[in-house]
């Protein structure tokens, strides 16, 4: 009883943890798509959040663990029953991780030669 | 090209996944067919469902529930709009570019959307759910929550007058913690709560694991959580104050 409570508290504390720190990077993100203009702009919002995002998404992550392990009737529940707008969220947090790491991998050399050659 | 192309999958799935996350919580908060009952028999087992990505109808009440109807679509926008404010005033904190002063103007602005988005939303939940603040109004300390959701939410009018880049960052934090908090505060003990009254909802007593491995949990649980207080500590040490200069992708 007591336990249940706890881990509750855990697991709430934990998504609050993590709203409010990956939320800040769908955030930026927005910010990206609909406000900052140019180039110098486009590099203060992913300084801003660049050496925070993944560490944030941990939290994600952990929750996740928890829930697994605190609530698993839950978990199976949830996991089956949402199976289409998790899947969504997988590869939405995919293209956004990929979006930020590869923008800048192409800067000099795209001219030169193809760009596939620096994803390898 | 291939910049123009990363940007917008940036973009556009940092907005989805907003969207996204706000209409799971709208999905929490109207509950779910558990047992997936029709006319009053279950045709799954009491705890399993599964949902379509929407009915044609959005409409939440419906006998076939969506992922998205107008309800979960609603708290989509208002996490949206939140973030969109959130993420703004990192990026205030962290930078020091003329886009601040811009983002200033833009979260004033949307600071009036959201406040009519939060009010909408908070008048259709009893539409939705009737009687959703019982637990309010049976443990009246809970009411901490809102209030403190609505400091953060009125603080932030005041993003002009700020003197430090701190503060508009903590009022967004603020409504966030508070919103979040009062809408679980309001389902506890429920987890999931169910839309028939043939299978019980789930709640924290019902899906839980056994007491023994929660127990066991907590030792280990104590280990992890000093390892991430020092893992945060050394983070925020290392890259305190403003990041103009970090050049994020400079390889």
């Amino acid at each position: 009883m007591v336990m249940e409570i706890f881990w509750f508290i855990v697991l709430m504390v934990m998504l609050g943890i993590y709203v409010i720190l990956d939320g800040y990077d769908f955030g930026a993100g927005i910010v990206h798509l609909f406000f900052a203009k140019t180039e110098e702009e486009k590099k203060a919002v992913t300084n801003a959040i660049g050496p925070f995002w993944d560490a944030n998404e941990v939290w994600l992550i952990a929750a996740g663990g928890v829930l697994f392990f605190a609530f698993p009737t839950l978990y199976a529940s949830a996991f089956s029953g949402f199976y289409l707008p998790l899947m969504l969220v997988l590869w939405l947090l995919i293209f956004r991780a990929v979006g930020l790491e590869l923008r800048d991998r192409c800067i000099t050399e795209c001219g030169k030669q193809s760009g596939t050659k620096h994803l390898v | 090209m291939w910049e123009a192309i990363w940007d917008k999958a940036f973009g556009i799935a940092s907005f989805l996944l907003a969207l996204f996350f706000g209409a799971a919580l709208g999905n929490v908060v109207r509950g779910v067919n558990l047992g997936m009952v029709e006319n009053g028999v279950s045709t799954q087992e009491a705890h399993y469902f599964f949902l379509a990505l929407w009915n044609p109808t959005f409409d939440p009440l419906a006998e076939h529930q969506g992922v998205i109807d107008w309800f979960t679509l609603l708290l989509g926008l208002v996490a949206v709009v939140t973030l969109t404010i959130h993420g703004a005033n990192w990026i205030i904190l962290k930078t020091s570019t003329d886009l601040s002063q811009r983002l200033k103007k833009v979260i004033f602005k949307l600071n009036f959307v959201l406040l009519a988005l939060v009010v909408t939303s908070a008048c259709l939940w009893h539409y939705v759910k009737p009687f959703p603040l019982n637990n309010l109004q049976t443990h009246y300390w809970l009411w901490i929550f809102p209030i403190i959701g609505a400091i953060g939410l009125i603080g932030l009018f005041r993003i002009n007058k700020f003197k430090k880049d701190s503060t508009g960052f903590l009022f967004s934090s603020l409504f966030i913690f508070g919103s979040f908090a009062t809408t679980i505060a309001s389902l506890f003990p429920t987890l999931l709560p169910s839309t028939n009254s043939v299978n019980p909802s789930l709640t924290v007593h019902n899906v839980a694991a056994h007491e023994y491995g929660l127990s066991i949990g907590l030792s280990w649980f104590i280990v992890a959580a000093i390892l991430v207080v020092v893992y945060f500590i050394i983070q925020f040490r290392v890259f305190k104050g403003k990041m103009d200069d970090v050049g994020y992708g400079e390889h």
